[in-house]
Formats: C-alpha cells, structure tokens, sequence
C-alpha cells in the first residue's frame, strides 16, 4: 500500500482568461476525510471535475494508489475507483430510485438481459446499509430534495471499487437526520480505507467531520493541515486573504418600539402549515430558523401567494390584504428571494440588465414606453450600488458567480416598493466575502424602515442577524427566541 | 386497495378498450362481429407499427411529426422494387432506404443539435417530395402473390398483418426494458446531462433511435401497401396527427423519459376502437375531427392536470 | 464585422438571395414580379406575425391552420347571410381567431402547462377548430352573393402597393412596436427565457402567454380575411398548411424560444427568404414535386444556419 492513495502534484488548469489552478499540489491520504475550503471560484470545482475527469488537466501529474493516471472523462474516474457527487443533482428524474442507482450498469457481467429483481433488490439492500430506506420503486421526480440528495449518495457507493469518494456540498439541502446518516457513511467508509474528498462551506462540519483541510485562494493551495491546526477563525485567513474578525456586521436594533409592517395569522396548508401566526416590525430582522423540511420555505410561499393555502390571513401596515398571487404580493410591497436562485430567481439565460428591471418595468418607462437609455441608467445604477462584478450590465446572468447572481436578486427587489423582504437561504452557496456584503445589505434595508424577514439554514447567520427568531417545526411554529436567548441549545429544543 | 389503484392507473387504456367494447356490445349489433373485430385489427397495423418508431422517438426526448411521409415513401419505394424483385429483397431494400433516411434525420438532431421538431418538419417535406418524385405522382400498383398471401392470411380468426403488428411491439418492449442501449433511450429523454455522465454516448444513440422510429415507420408503410395492394405517395398526409394521439394517449410523455411500446400498442388499439364506432354510427368526419380533437385535449388535460393541480405555474 | 453578419445574417441572407434571382431569371427584378412575391408573402407573414409572440414566449401554435379556415368559412359565410355587410363578416373572423387563442390560453392555464404541453393542446385545438370548420360549411365552398367592398382587403391597393403587403406592413409595424416597446412586449420575451423565475417576479404568466395565442389567432383572423377577400372564397381547407409555413418563417428568420432573439425584422426576413426562394423555383419552373424536396433541404440548411450563429448573443 502507498503512503498516499491520490497525490497532485503540480497541476494548473486554465480557461480563456482565468488561471483556475495554478500550479496545486495535495496528498490524500487512504482512509482520510479531507475537506478542501475556499471561496468561491478558488478552485476546488475545478479540481475535483478534473479529478472526476469532466476537465483535463493542462499541466502537471496525477498519481492514483502510486501510478500516474490520465483522467479523461467520468466513466474512466469511475473504474479507476473514484465517484462523484456533484453538488447539482444527476439524477433521471422518471426513473426509479433503483435504475437511478445502477444509472449506466444496469446489466451485470455475465447477465445477458436487465434483471430488474435484482436490481430492485440489491437497491434496497445498499439503502438498507447506508441506513437510509427509500422505496426503490419510487420515482425519483417524487422524492424531496434531501432524499434525492441520499440517492446520489447511494449511487456513489455502489460502485463496488471505490477508493475515493469526492462530494461538492453534499449538505447543502439534507435535514439533521440526513445530515447524521452521511457523518455515519462517510466514517464507515473510512474505517474500510475509503477516502472522501469533502468541499463545504459550512465550517463547522469540517471541524466536526474531518481529518485534514486544505485551503484554497485563487487557484493556489494556500494552507494544508491537519484540522486540530486550524479553528473558526485562523481558517478564514487563508481563505480570503485576510482578517475578518466580524463574520456578523453589528447593528442596533430598536424594533421593540416599531410599528407593525405584516402580520399573518392562521396561516393554514393541510398537511404542510399548521396554524402560523406571527408579526413582523419596521426596522427587525425576523430570522425563521428550522430543520429542513420545517415548512419554512412553504410558509413563504403561501405567504407570497406562489402556493396554494387553505386559510389564514394577511395584514400589511395593519390593513387586511388579499395575496393570491405574486403579483398581488408585490403590490402590497412584498419581496421574495427564492432558495433556488436558478430556476426562480433569474432569467439566467438574458442579461443582468433585463433582470434587474424585471420586478419594475414602470422604472423604466419613458412616456409609457420602455426607454432603452433609462433601462441602461437603471441598471448600472444598481450594479454600482451593490458592487456586482461584471464587465458589463448585457452580460448574461447565468455567467456570474454565485455571490453576483444573489446580488442581482436582491438588486432586482431593491428596484421596487418592496417593504418586506423574505430571504429564503440568502447565502447559500456564497462564498465568505460575498456573505458579508449581503448582510450589510440587509442590515441596511432594515434601517432603512423596511422590515425583513431571513430564512435560513445555517444557525449561526440566523442567530446573529436577527433581532427575533422564530422556529418551525414539522409545519408549526414551535418557538420565539429573543434576546439572550438566541442559542443553539434553544434551537434544538424547538426544531426537534 | 392501493394494489388495485396502482394497477388500474398502469393499466387503464387496455381497461377503458374493454370496458368500451363490452358497452359497445349490448348497445350495437355489429360492433361484436368477426368482420368487424377484424377491421378493427386490420386498420391498426400501418400507424400502430409507425407508432411504436415514434414511441422510440418520444421517450428519447425528442419530436417528430415526419411519420406520414416516411410511410409514404416505403409503401411506393417497395411497389416499386417489387416490380423487379421478390418479396424478401424488396422489403429489406426499402427498409434500409428508410434506415438512409433515419441516419440523416438522426444525424441533423443529435450530432449537428438542430431542434428535433423542425427538422422533422424539413424530413416531412423533403421525404414526402422524394415519394412523390419516384413514382412519378402516380399509385403503384402491387401485383405480387406474397402481398396476397399476406393480406389475407389469418391466424384463426386474426388476421397475421395484426400478429406481426403485436410480435414487433413485444420486441420493441423487450428492447426498451430489458437491454441497456434500451434503458439509456429513456436516461436520455431524462436529460441528456445525465445521460452523458453514465459514459452513454448520446449522439449516437439518438442516432440510432432515429433509424429504428424511420424502419419502424417504413414497416407500417409497407404493411399500407399490403393492405392497399398498392403503394401510394399521397397517401398518410399529416398522419402525424393521428400518430402522436395514439402514442400519448398509450401513455408516452410528449416530454420524454416514460413510455413504452406495449403502452403505445393499448392507445393504438384504443384511438381504432373510437373510430371504429364513430364509422359504426356514421358520424360526419366532420364531427369525427372534433371528437378526435377533443379526445388529445382530454388525454392532455387529464394527465397533466393531474400531475400540476397544487402547482400555481 | 463579425458580429454584425452574425445578428443580421437572414437580411443578408436575403440580400444574396435577390441577387440570385436576378441572376437567374429576367422576369424576377420587374416590379409586377416583385409586388406579386410580395403578394404571396403577405397571408403568411401576417400569420408569422402573431406567431412569432407565442415563439417568443416560449410556445408553440400548431392551430393557426384551422384558425384561418374556421375564420375564413365564417367570415365568408357571414357575408353571404348578411347580403355582403362587411362589418360584421369582419368582426365574426375576429372574434373566432381570438376565441381559438381564448381556447389555447386558458387550456394551457388549466393544466399549468410547459412548452410540450403547447405542441398537444394546440395539435387538439387545431383538429377541433378544423371539425368546425367542416361543420360550419358542411363541407362545401362558400361564396358570398357577387362582390363587395370586403373584396379590398385582397384585391385593392394603396399607392400602388396591394392591400395584403400594405396589412402586412402596419401588422409588422404595430407588433414590433408593442413586442419592443411595451411591457406586454418584454414580459413575453423574458417568460420564454424562464417561466417560474417571471411567475415569481410578479409576471402573471398565465394572461400573457394568453394574449401571445390570442394575437396569433387574431393575425390568422386578419390573413384569412385578406385570403377570402382575394379569392372571394372560403372553403374549410382554406387555412391548411399554412401554420407549418408561417412557423418556419418565424423560426428560421432567427426568433428564439427563450425569448433572447426575437422581432418582426426577423420575422419578415423568414417570410421573405422563403417567398423569394419559392418564386425564384417558380421563375425557373422547377417541378412542384422538387419544390417540395428542396424547401425541406432548405430548411435543414437555415435551421442549421441559425445554429451557428446562436453562440453569440448580442443585444
């Protein structure tokens, strides 16, 4: 057995116009769990895909179990041993769970034709095993986003020979409980000598769960130990080039004096919301915390008349509204930032430009007529404001990184007479730097009168940047933490 | 209960043809006769066997209306070739001109990726003009003791041409289920991303489903001209129309990803049982155009209501 | 340079093709030559017209066939049984093209539907507005009772332009106005680019993607007025054929499905490009069986045109 079961050495890949590895180098270890940390656009995607075999290398040498190996494409990654789990779900969403899992390898050597009783049978036995039981039947299209999460999961593991396990983000949308099984997974692999590659944003799972962080900055390794060696705050150096000793922006918050801005009561779905009621002031961050699946997100929904709901009411400055629809909801001034930025935030295939404007055509007319020199005065308007990085406002949105992408969101909202804004996971996906920008945005927004409302899955964000928490659970709003009181123990108390 | 509920969704066109033909048997004197059973199983051969190319087609996520022109072609191409050769040679002849002509189709939408719709509309211009072309705009008359002998050979009481109509949906069910070129046709029309990632080459495999949809659809014009005891150019004219229904309707989603060939076969029988009584009752083909109509609004707007009612978008 | 050949390249492509004709034929460059292509071309443009609203935003009409004939059977019909009062044959045309679009919307609203979903109910319409047509005029011809001033609308001419070219123009020009310049116009465009990120920006989805179908079917209204006022005729056919045309015209002039490229220019360049090419094949009696193989290699060839130029997006 080798010391190191991957070794890079010296790798550097290169788009037009961007270095994106600039010459990295990294051992793994067998059986080690290994997190790679880093902005945005560091150069973890990169490496992994070129690991994977999605890209290939310009420069520099791979040494799999002590051989060098050239990597060319997905199904040679497979065979030399390494799966993937991408942070974008690749799944066939009409097949079932089974063929999903056996995607490509659905007839064994030695079987001549599909034998779908063994399939659907060894499906179940590996879900069995990694202890997480989804019918294989199923179809995937059926499943919620964190059972197709362990799906992924469980296709990653059915590859008899796996040596290395890479996984972009897997947590991003699993509940506590999925959460636990992949810890459980990924210790189990270890203890067989399988190695993970794991890349998070989410810096207390690496300290939770890993041996060894590497750090990445701009294409190069900036840092590479053993995890004891690093903490909460000597791990965001690396990462960013420099000190940042407040994650949270501090504000004051007064809100306990403020007028009424919404209030909901009643709020009711069968079988998703269960009689929430709540109010939120002028001037308050009003953070809605729970384990995913709490009906966070459905609640604001309903709320913004996207979904269907079976009752309750809706008050804006004190005055009953009816919010059938989002067009509704935004004339009554409300603003909903989606948790899926992609598929409901942008038109990512048009221009920022068009986007920005979207939510507000009025501010762009011209004697009633759409005027191309006030659209143009607008948007950049907006791009200067937030600082979005883009050579230019015609640039198309799907182009821009994560952190720009959110930021033409939130731009877009700012374009309107929106006086509430939910935030559904504002920062997911979002590198340091960028986070912090937009939490000095909302922190603007509410002193500027408005009130907000944050969703959001990472405790310590919602702890800090709200003046109230509220916690749902299981459809229902369980708890209210306020002041001290905003504490993980407390959370836990009410999200369980 | 939940057993019987799953297996009545799965089942429910090869339900509703029994249910109506057990209805359709009390009401009318005729509709239970050998004769008309037996046309009824005679008219669903050309477009059903051309049905299930598409059923290929649909699931692999793509679209295709070109079908008529295809049958075309084969019903002429083969009277053509039958006026200088026997039977074996002419069918195989013709169907490797439809297999030509499948290889461009798939070429144009899987290696050069040009919409798979308007290609198709461009494949039924040019396909349907070539028909007309080789015969001079005039019917082929089919003299040939074969086609004869094939016309009118029944197996007990079914007439063959329906036999092989189900043999070739069996196959074509086998294929689709149980081989793994059969199960990528269905990752790709689940996207062609994942597809890619298992190491299927896409663009060869929707090659290949094209010539299978087109020699599918050259059968089904070869079985016309059996039945016509001629080859006709003009003939299958927007057959698209009728074709798509019969395979939706089966169950295949337009979209692609779900289907199968043994599905298209029970939305084949059903769509002929339908016209059956429509000509039974005599009703106007006015009329009949809309009862057709509304039957893809119905199959449309039940299935996908269904799937969207807590949708708002 | 490049760039500039890549957004115009179905002008130029027009351009070339005018050369051509008059390269290959003496009689193509005259004007009665010309006026008549232009002639040929305004019943498909205008249709392609409102077409290219539905393609814009995402959709697809294959009814706008039956829409003319069922549109083309009333307004004629009307005529006859009002002893030629022009008026009301108009606004029953109108109305029926605006009902079938009526029809597509709110079906396509019921079942929350996708762009697949399009294809379907308007093949369903198209055959049910199709029935109605044959029902409506039992399936004969119709034909008013002698002539009347409804015959301008195909036959009459302003300053020497035929009328049909002259509904052509001001239908291109109001409807790029609106496509452009309007919010209507740009909320079409961004629905066809991501229809739940518009939904969720407050565009109400559902009535706009209405009013593309009700605009096409009011355009197939308007081309089967011109139609029956030229041949002072309508028979339940008179519409057939004529979506496929006017859907190539709209998709090969270079209007995309997700809304990025997208305007009657490019509109008009497909209706011209192919009427061109049909009258060049015309002038040079190629066989009708020939003209049919070619359209469709030509088609091939434009799609494949198209392809090539869509990696750059300028706007």
């Amino acid at each position: 057995m080798t010391e190191y079961l991957l070794e890079v050495r010296n790798v550097t890949k290169s788009f037009p116009g961007v270095k994106a590895l600039k010459g990295v180098s990294i051992q793994i270890r067998h059986g080690e769990i290994h997190a790679f940390v880093g902005e945005n656009g560091a150069g973890k995607s990169t490496l992994m895909k070129i690991l994977n075999g999605n890209y290939k290398k310009d420069d520099g040498v791979i040494l799999f179990n002590g051989k060098e190996v050239d990597i060319t494409n997905p199904v040679q990654a497979r065979e030399l041993g390494i799966s993937i789990i991408f942070q974008e779900l690749n799944l066939a969403s009409l097949l079932t769970v089974a063929e999903n899992i056996f995607l490509g390898r659905m007839i064994r050597p030695g079987e001549k034709t599909v034998n779908w009783k063994r399939i659907y049978r060894e499906a179940g036995e590996l879900l069995n095993k990694i202890g997480y039981y989804i019918d294989p039947h199923r179809i995937v299209s059926t499943l919620s986003i964190a059972e197709k999460q362990m799906v992924e999961i469980a296709k990653a593991l059915s590859f008899e020979n796996t040596k290395l396990i890479l996984m972009d983000e897997p947590s991003a949308t699993l509940t506590n409980k999925e959460l636990e099984t992949l810890f459980t997974i990924i210790r189990d692999l270890k203890k067989k000598g399988v190695s993970v590659i794991y890349i998070s944003h989410k810096l207390e799972e690496i300290f939770t769960l890993c041996d060894w962080v590497t750090v990445l900055r701009d294409g190069e390794i900036t840092g590479s130990k053993p995890v004891f060696e690093y903490d909460e705050n000597t791990i965001i150096a690396p990462m960013v080039g420099r000190e940042i000793t407040n994650v949270f922006p501090k504000r004051e918050s007064d809100t306990l004096k403020s007028d009424e801005l919404l209030r909901v009561t009643n709020l009711n779905r069968k079988g998703v919301l269960n009689n929430i009621s709540f109010t939120l002031h002028k001037g308050e961050v009003l953070g809605i915390a729970g384990l995913v699946g709490a009906g966070r997100t459905e609640m604001s929904r309903a709320i913004f008349g996207a979904d269907y709901r079976d009752g309750g009411d809706i008050y804006i400055a004190g005055k009953k509204v009816k919010i059938e629809s989002p067009e509704e909801a935004i004339r009554q001034g409300v603003a909903y930032l989606s948790e899926d930025r992609k598929r409901e935030g942008l038109v990512g295939i048009n221009t920022i430009k068009k986007n920005l404007t979207l939510a507000n055509l009025n501010s762009v007319l011209k004697f009633g007529l759409i005027s191309g020199k006030r659209e143009v005065i607008v948007s950049q308007n907006i791009i200067d404001k937030l600082a979005i990085k883009t050579p230019s406002a015609n640039q198309i949105a799907f182009n821009l990184s994560g952190g720009n992408q959110q930021k033409t969101v939130v731009g877009k909202w700012l374009n309107t007479e929106a006086k509430i804004f939910i935030f559904d996971e504002p920062t997911r996906g979002i590198d340091v730097g960028a986070k912090y920008e937009i939490y000095v945005l909302i922190n603007k927004l509410v002193k500027e009168g408005n009130g907000v409302i944050m969703i959001s899955s990472e405790l310590p964000e919602v702890l800090n940047m709200s003046d109230r928490v509220l916690i749902m659970n299981r459809g229902s709003i369980s708890g209210e933490l306020t002041g001290q009181d905003r504490t993980a123990e407390n959370f836990i108390k009410y999200a369980l | 209960m939940a057993a019987v509920k799953q297996y009545g969704s799965r089942y429910k066109v090869w339900f509703m043809c029994i249910g109506i033909s057990l209805i359709m048997t009390i009401i009318s004197k005729t509709y239970m006769t050998g004769n008309n059973l037996r046309g009824i199983l005679i008219s669903t051969v050309p477009y059903g066997i051309a049905a299930i190319g598409t059923t290929f087609i649909l699931i692999s996520g793509e679209k295709d209306i070109s079908m008529g022109s295809t049958i075309a072609f084969a019903s002429v191409a083969c009277a053509l070739l039958l006026q200088r050769m026997s039977f074996g040679p002419a069918v195989l002849l013709t169907l490797i001109f439809c297999a030509m002509i499948g290889a461009v189709f798939g070429y144009l939408v899987a290696y050069l990726h040009l919409g798979s719709f308007m290609i198709s509309i461009s494949v039924m211009l040019s396909v349907r003009g070539l028909a007309l072309f080789i015969c001079n705009q005039n019917p082929v008359v089919v003299a040939n003791p074969v086609v004869e002998l094939l016309g009118n050979t029944r197996i007990g009481a079914v007439p063959f041409t329906f036999l092989v109509f189900v043999f070739l949906t069996f196959a074509a069910q086998w294929f689709l289920s149980r081989t793994q070129f059969g199960r990528n046709i269905y990752v790709m029309g689940c996207g062609n991303e994942v597809a890619e990632s298992t190491g299927v080459n896409v663009r060869w495999h929707k090659l290949i489903v094209y010539i299978i949809g087109t020699v599918f659809a050259g059968i089904g014009g070869i079985a016309l001209m059996v039945r016509m005891r001629s080859g006709s150019a003009v003939i299958a004219d927007g057959a698209g129309i009728t074709v798509i229904p019969m395979v939706i309707m089966g169950g295949t989603a337009f979209s692609g990803g779900k289907g199968g060939a043994v599905r298209t076969l029970s939305g084949v029988l059903l769509m002929n049982i339908i016209y059956n009584i429509m000509s039974l009752y005599n009703i106007n083909m006015n009329v009949q155009s809309i009862v057709e109509g509304a039957i893809v609004l119905g199959i449309v707007v039940t299935n996908r209501y269904m799937e969207n009612r807590n949708k708002k978008i | 340079m490049k760039s500039f050949i890549k957004n115009n390249i179905s002008i130029i492509v027009f351009m070339f093709l005018l050369v051509l004709g008059t390269l290959l034929s003496d009689n193509f460059l005259t004007s009665k030559n010309l006026l008549n292509v232009f002639r040929q071309a305004s019943i498909i443009g205008i249709i392609a017209a409102g077409f290219t609203f539905v393609r814009v935003s995402g959709g697809m009409d294959l009814s706008l066939g039956s829409t003319v004939s069922l549109c083309a059977v009333l307004a004629m019909g009307t005529l006859r049984d009002t002893g030629n009062q022009v008026f009301p044959a108009i606004i029953v045309a109108l109305l029926a093209g605006a009902g079938m679009g009526l029809l597509n919307g709110l079906l396509l609203k019921f079942i929350r539907g996708d762009v697949s979903d399009t294809y379907l109910i308007t093949l369903g319409t198209a055959l049910i507005g199709s029935g109605l047509a044959y029902t409506y005029s039992g399936g004969y011809n119709i034909y008013p009772k002698g002539e009347s001033a409804y015959r301008i609308f195909g036959i009459g001419s302003v300053a020497g332009f035929p009328m049909p070219a002259v509904i052509l123009i001001l239908v291109l020009l109001i409807l790029q106005f609106v496509l452009k310049k309007t919010t209507f116009g740009r909320k079409v465009q961004m629905i066809g680019g991501n229809r739940e990120a518009c939904y969720m920006t407050g565009i109400n989805v559902h009535n706009i993607r209405t009013y593309t179908f009700m605009i096409a079917g009011i355009c197939a209204a308007i081309a089967a007025i011109v139609l029956t006022a030229r041949t002072n005729a309508a028979a339940p056919t008179s519409g057939t054929g004529y979506e496929f045309d006017a859907i190539i015209a709209t998709i090969v002039g270079g209007n995309t499905a997700d809304g990025l490229r997208s305007g009657m220019i490019l509109t008009l360049a497909g209706i011209l490009i192919f009427s061109v090419i049909t009258n060049i094949m015309n002038l040079m009696n190629v066989d009708t069986v020939l003209q049919t193989i070619l359209k469709g290699i030509i088609l091939a060839l434009a799609l494949w045109a198209n392809k090539l130029r869509e990696g750059e997006v300028v706007h």
